[in-house]
Parts: structure tokens; C-alpha cells; sequence
């Protein structure tokens, strides 16, 4: 069944970041060569995985949600819960913090910021993400 | 029942500003006004709408076209800055505008002719309008 985007959420520590327009979370996990010095064909081994996430909003600093993002990146501090909830309660967490955030203004458009975030495992954890 | 139409009519009608000016709250219509009806007039369509975020309560963004008809270009240019002192933020009609952009504007000439062939001016204003239910 497909779902409909409209009905999703993304939460930054617990708040629901207001304005979001796009919302996207990438999982990898790049392989690891370990081929045999003669070997004609080459072969890998499942590598690290990691994940990152973007967002797009519709920037206000009005927004508190967008404010404790902004200072996230601004001060340094250390990565918080993130949840991007799908319209039927599907959800993927993990803890990330703040990589990049830029904001742009543009003639005849809505002021936008765009935020990079990285997701980062607490010791132990078998999984990149909890998806559920 | 509030809606994207009824709050850009709230939103052109607010206050006395353009009723001072010479056009009457009544002469404000969504769509079009009927031929041999006092000039000037407004008429207006919100030509899309379109969600613009997720979540249970998207930012939602319409185009809206407004029209002013009246008998001479010149007239019809007369009424441009209190229309756009009228795109404004603010909660029209139960509806909270957010913000709003004046895209731009262009005039059509009134056509001379005979008869019901005659058109009045048109001051043709764009703007954008980012609103939630």
C-alpha cells in the first residue's frame, strides 16, 4: 500500500519540526573488498553501515524546533533522537546530530533551510536505524 | 464553510481601504462579474493549490489572479497600491495566512468598439498565498 506523504513528521529531540517540506533518511553500507591476491573475481564482505538524514523546511525562527536545530550545529552539542514517523506510524530512529544548515533566501520564493543530519550508534547497537 | 476563496475576499475586503477608494465591498467577486455591472469591480480565482509540507497540518500554497475592471487604464492603475497594501498577512476568514508574495502585475487595455464588443480595462495582479487550514 502506498503512503501519503502529507501525513508524515519528522521530531528533532522530541519536538516535531514545523514546516517541513521534504524529509529524507539515507542508510549505507559500503562493502568491504577482500579479494585474494590471484583471485580473477573480486569479492566483499558487508562493510559499516552508517545514515544520514536531510531536511528541507520552510525556515522561521519563530519555529523552536528550528531554533534547537540551528543551535544544535551552532554550539556543538551532542546528537539527539530523531524520528521520521510515516502516515501509517511506521517510524525510523536513531540518534543524530547537526552537519550542515543553510539557509536561503530567494526572490519570489519561501525563505528555506536545508539541514544535514548524521546518525550515530550508541555502542553495541546491531542496527543503523530502529525501523519499526 | 472557510476557504482559500472566502479568505482572499476577507483579505481584499478588510477594513474600508478599498471601499474608500472607490470599490465596494459587493463589487468584490470570485471568478466574474456580470457584463454591464458598475465599474470599478474586483473579481478573483485562486488558480492552484497545492500542499507545500508534510504533517497533519501542511503549509498549503495557492496562486491567486485578481483583476480590477475599470473604464480606463488609468483608473484601473489608481487602485494598484491599495491592492497591495491588501496582501497582507494575518487570519482571514478563520484562515491563518502565513505569507505572501506579490508575483507581479500587468494592465489590459480597454478595447474600443461597438457595442457589447466594448471591454474596460484590466489591472491583472499575481500573488502567491501560503496559508493553513
Amino acid at each position: 500500500m502506498a503512503l501519503n506523504s502529507a501525513l508524515s513528521s519528522f521530531s528533532f529531540g522530541g519536538t516535531v519540526v514545523a514546516e517541513v517540506g521534504t524529509a529524507s533518511i539515507a542508510m549505507d553500507r559500503a562493502p568491504l573488498e577482500s579479494t585474494a591476491i590471484g583471485s580473477k573475481t573480486k569479492t566483499f564482505i558487508v562493510g559499516v553501515g552508517g545514515a544520514t538524514a536531510n531536511l528541507e523546511i520552510f525556515y522561521d525562527q519563530a519555529s523552536a524546533a528550528h531554533t534547537t536545530i540551528e543551535n544544535n550545529l551552532n554550539t556543538g552539542s551532542a546528537a539527539v533522537a530523531c524520528v521520521l514517523t510515516l502516515d501509517t506510524g511506521q517510524t525510523y530512529t536513531g540518534n543524530a546530530f547537526v552537519t550542515s544548515f543553510e539557509v536561503t533566501a530567494q526572490a519570489g520564493n519561501l525563505v528555506r533551510a536545508n539541514v544535514g543530519l548524521q546518525f550515530t550508534n550508541a555502542a553495541g547497537t546491531a542496527n543503523i536505524l530502529t525501523i519499526a | 464553510m472557510p476557504s482559500i476563496e472566502t479568505c482572499v475576499r476577507a483579505m481584499i475586503t478588510a477594513g474600508t481601504s478599498l471601499s474608500t477608494a472607490g470599490i465596494p465591498d459587493a463589487r468584490v467577486m470570485h471568478g466574474f462579474r456580470l457584463q454591464d455591472t458598475i465599474l470599478p469591480a474586483v473579481t478573483f480565482e485562486v488558480a492552484q493549490d497545492e500542499y507545500m509540507s508534510i504533517g497533519s497540518a501542511p503549509l498549503r500554497m495557492a496562486s491567486v489572479e485578481l483583476r480590477v475592471i475599470a473604464s480606463t487604464t488609468t483608473a484601473a492603475l489608481s487602485f494598484e497600491s491599495t491592492i497591495r497594501n491588501l496582501i497582507v498577512t494575518g487570519t482571514f476568514d478563520t484562515i491563518v495566512v502565513s505569507a505572501v508574495d506579490f508575483v507581479g502585475r500587468y494592465v489590459e487595455p480597454p478595447v474600443v468598439a461597438d457595442g457589447d464588443e466594448t471591454e474596460p480595462a484590466q489591472l491583472v495582479c499575481n500573488f502567491t498565498v501560503y496559508y493553513k487550514d
